[in-house]
């Protein structure tokens, strides 16, 4: 078994792919190609900043669904379900009625470049798409399985560095996702400021089994404020941990359990 | 609370730095107020804090603090050590209803400290490829 690491720029982000494998070289570099694909295919068809994307013909009305590739109909319908599930809270649909589905396009894209992986036997391996990160049932190096959960800061900022470390090995979980503010700076958080009347969430991270659901989820908590913590608590099949404004930091008790497993 | 102030999130933040094992003990031993309050008007109290048990095996020595009682419920912390340097910190007992303010950033610094530097990955709000470049840039000039 030979370590490999891959890093792919789609999507305005970084997929970095590391693990395991005993395929050879060549093989391996064709195997890792092939799984990148349904990345650069999702963001020609997905991406609003290409304005010949057909999502971006769709928000202009030059094409109807039915006219887009079949994938904008099967990602339409999943937004509509997600939607329902998450109490309305993750919507793929803008004010205007625009269908902007960048909230799932990127992990749903990354559950299909696994799924090449693993279908070529590539068994032993992670994925971090742009911070969100998937863990395969059969990692074989105990550190692969700690995951850091950033401090709310952008990672290109001094004092970047982890809250809080969760080992997922022996958990049903294999996908952690992160939602918040911190690498597009439309808060400045300040934990120090005692003024911020009432504390607003500033990061949420979600465990769950596959990558979309820890994504819609985070994103969906991250749209509801400081209630979607007792939603989460809910739902079964996911765990959640917030960070506030304040400082505070507070979790579904699934996540207390998760953080004494990882001691 | 003047203990709470011990493991706030905020002092790990404003510190730029990684939880010292004697402020998780220190903060996890001192998580009740309600214990420095009862000692204080109470001297039965300092009943609570009669030898820990320690069991000393295959070099490593794991002492296990006393159940405390607190308005949060049982809380109960076990410690392991290795050539005198600590390796392990476990809540024993749960913290019942009611603690998720005590017992998350309690459970967080702990964490980090027993795995902070054995990570495969950070999860994160989504990055760009631009903050990427300069975060590996900064990682590189730090091993330089």
């Amino acid at each position: 078994m030979a370590a490999f690491e891959h890093v792919e720029e789609c999507m305005g982000t970084v997929f970095v792919f590391q693990g395991r494998s005993d395929l050879d070289e060549s093989e391996l570099q064709k195997l890792l190609v092939a799984a990148c694909e349904p990345l650069h295919e999702a963001d020609r068809v997905f991406s609003r900043y290409k304005p010949e994307s057909p999502i971006s013909r769709l928000a202009r009305g030059e094409l109807s669904v039915a006219s887009c590739p079949p994938s904008v109909e099967a990602v339409w319908e999943l937004c509509e379900q997600w939607e329902k599930t998450t109490g309305g809270y993750f919507s793929a649909f803008q004010l205007d009625h625009t269908f902007d589905p960048s909230g799932l396009v990127k992990t749903w894209a990354a559950q299909q470049a696994i799924a090449v992986l693993l279908r070529g036997g590539v068994r032993d391996f992670s994925l971090n798409s742009g911070g969100d990160i998937w863990l395969s049932d059969d990692l074989s190096e105990d550190d692969d399985w700690k995951v850091g959960i950033a401090l709310p800061v952008t990672i290109a900022a001094p004092g970047a560095g982890v809250l809080t470390v969760v080992d997922l090995k022996n958990t049903d979980f294999r996908s952690i996702a992160t939602s918040g503010t911190a690498e597009r700076g439309e808060h400045i958080w300040n934990p120090q400021n005692a003024s911020i009347a009432q504390s607003e969430i500033v990061q949420v991270t979600v465990l769950a089994r596959d990558l979309v659901t820890a994504d819609v989820w985070a994103t969906a908590a991250f749209a509801e404020g400081p209630s979607a913590l007792n939603r989460l608590g809910r739902e079964p099949g996911i765990e959640a941990l917030f960070v506030f404004s304040d400082g505070r930091v507070d979790g579904t008790d699934g996540f207390a359990e998760v953080l004494r497993g990882s001691l | 609370m003047p203990s709470s102030k011990l493991f706030t999130f905020q002092q790990s933040v404003a510190g730029r730095r990684r939880y010292k094992t004697s402020t998780i003990v220190i903060a996890s031993l001192s998580l009740l107020g309600a214990v420095g309050i009862d000692l204080w008007l109470n001297p039965n109290a300092l009943a609570m804090f009669a030898p820990t048990n320690t069991v000393i095996q295959g070099g490593i020595t794991t002492a296990t603090g006393l159940s405390i009682e607190s308005g949060y419920g049982p809380v109960q912390v076990q410690i392991e050590s290795e050539n005198g340097k600590l390796t392990k910190i476990e809540m024993v007992r749960a913290i019942s209803t009611g603690g998720r303010d005590q017992a998350f950033p309690i459970l967080i610094a702990a964490a980090l400290e027993a795995n902070g530097s054995n990570i495969g990955n950070v999860s994160q709000a989504t990055y760009t490829s631009d903050a990427f470049l300069k975060s590996l840039d900064s990682a590189i000039a730090k091993i330089q």
